[in-house]
């Protein structure tokens, strides 16, 4: 009688400590998704200085070492006189397609580098701290940065020059430097949309020397 | 009786309109007062004779804003002196009787503005006070309602996101 009590005590306290054992490994796995999911965030967070690591500013050796490879800029940009004093390269940053800007930056007269000055994706993974990222409503957007300087316009904006046609829209978010164009760095979000969602997104910077 | 109500009401639904029209906001203007027009149309449309103490004064200026009534409100005329002669380059009005045909106007707010100008080019911006370092307001906006990139723009003054006042006049990209 006594040891059939102790066999069933003994079976609910390796019930017991299955159960727990269990929950631990639960909350360690949780733990570790949670930790990946964050982290993959972090990678691809959308923010007015650029997108996950790449920040811009950023040389064109610090971007091929974060993307661990080499980065062809074709425009002739060592052609000081007659070269392009900007160009862009498209890349794999983290699995994903973007498009990267650099511009020529000087130390000296006759010492330049290229720098990072412009990002352009189109990843759903790509998200701002409020979650805008493809397929955001306009009105999301235009809640979310209340207080910023917001420009909307027909058709696509893209180097000067807008690509008409129906349903296209460009919403632009600027900076404080932006909008006061007051010399100081300039900061902008570009959010192209069809149909009033978020199809792509592109992100510039205009840095001083 | 039965005759005399709905005559009555014709009566009442045609000088609403009638007023509505006088008081319709648009990038061409307020009601009869449209951007472009001659100074002498301006007078004949307000009914009376205006002063001018700039343009008039000094010949090298061009410009001048003038104070004056307009159907009953206050209105602000901004003129401009072409070589051939003045004409009403701006307007900016205050009262709750302005409205657009959406019936935007006083009070209304930044995404009902966004809402009816679709598909427009609009530029929503805080507003930046101070001589020397530049502080961006919390509590004033102005919302730009343009049909294309220049031209003819209607820009509302907004405070705690309410429109408190309107400006209609051309914009050109070196003045932005």
């Amino acid at each position: 009688m006594c040891s059939r009590f102790m066999m069933t005590k003994n079976n609910v306290l390796n019930n017991k400590l299955k159960s727990l054992s269990m929950k631990k490994i639960f909350l360690s796995v949780f733990i570790f998704a949670a930790s990946i999911a964050t982290a993959q965030h972090k990678d691809y967070l959308i923010t007015m200085e650029g997108l996950g690591e790449l920040k811009f500013g950023m040389s064109q050796a610090k971007v091929e070492e974060l993307l661990k490879k080499k980065i062809v800029l074709t425009k002739n940009y060592l052609d000081t006189l007659n070269g392009y004093f900007e160009d862009t390269a498209k890349v794999i940053y983290k699995n994903i397609s973007v498009q990267l800007e650099f511009q020529r930056s000087y130390n000296a007269p006759n010492e330049f580098y290229m720098r990072l000055i412009g990002i352009r994706a189109k990843s759903p993974l790509c998200k701002t701290v409020n979650g805008i990222g493809i397929g955001t409503d306009k009105v999301k957007i235009i809640a979310s940065y209340d207080n910023y300087h917001i420009a909307i316009q027909p058709g696509y904006y893209n180097y000067f020059e807008t690509e008409k046609g129906i349903g296209k829209s460009t919403i632009t978010i600027l900076d404080d430097g932006a909008s006061t164009m007051d010399g100081s760095n300039a900061y902008t979000m570009l959010f192209y949309l069809f149909n009033n969602k978020v199809i792509s997104f592109e992100l510039k910077a205009k840095l001083n020397d | 009786m039965k005759k005399i109500l709905p005559l009555l009401f014709i009566f009442l639904s045609t000088t609403s309109i009638a007023q509505n029209k006088d008081y319709l906001l648009s990038l061409d203007g307020l009601g009869t007062i449209k951007l472009g027009m001659p100074f002498s149309d301006l007078e004949k449309i307000l009914k009376a004779k205006i002063t001018l103490k700039v343009i008039d004064v000094d010949s090298v200026a061009l410009t001048e804003t003038v104070t004056t009534k307009y159907k009953g409100i206050d209105v602000e005329i901004d003129l401009f002196k072409t070589q051939e002669y003045i004409i009403v380059n701006g307007i900016s009005a205050s009262s709750p009787l302005c409205k657009t045909k959406s019936g935007l106007g006083i009070g209304s707010t930044k995404l009902q503005i966004i809402a009816a100008y679709d598909g427009y080019f609009i530029d929503a911006q805080p507003v930046y006070e101070g001589d020397e370092q530049l502080q961006k307001s919390k509590t004033k906006t102005t919302v730009t309602v343009k049909e294309d990139r220049e031209g003819n723009a209607i820009v509302f003054t907004l405070f705690n996101n309410k429109v408190i006042s309107f400006h209609v006049f051309p914009i050109y990209d070196d003045e932005e």
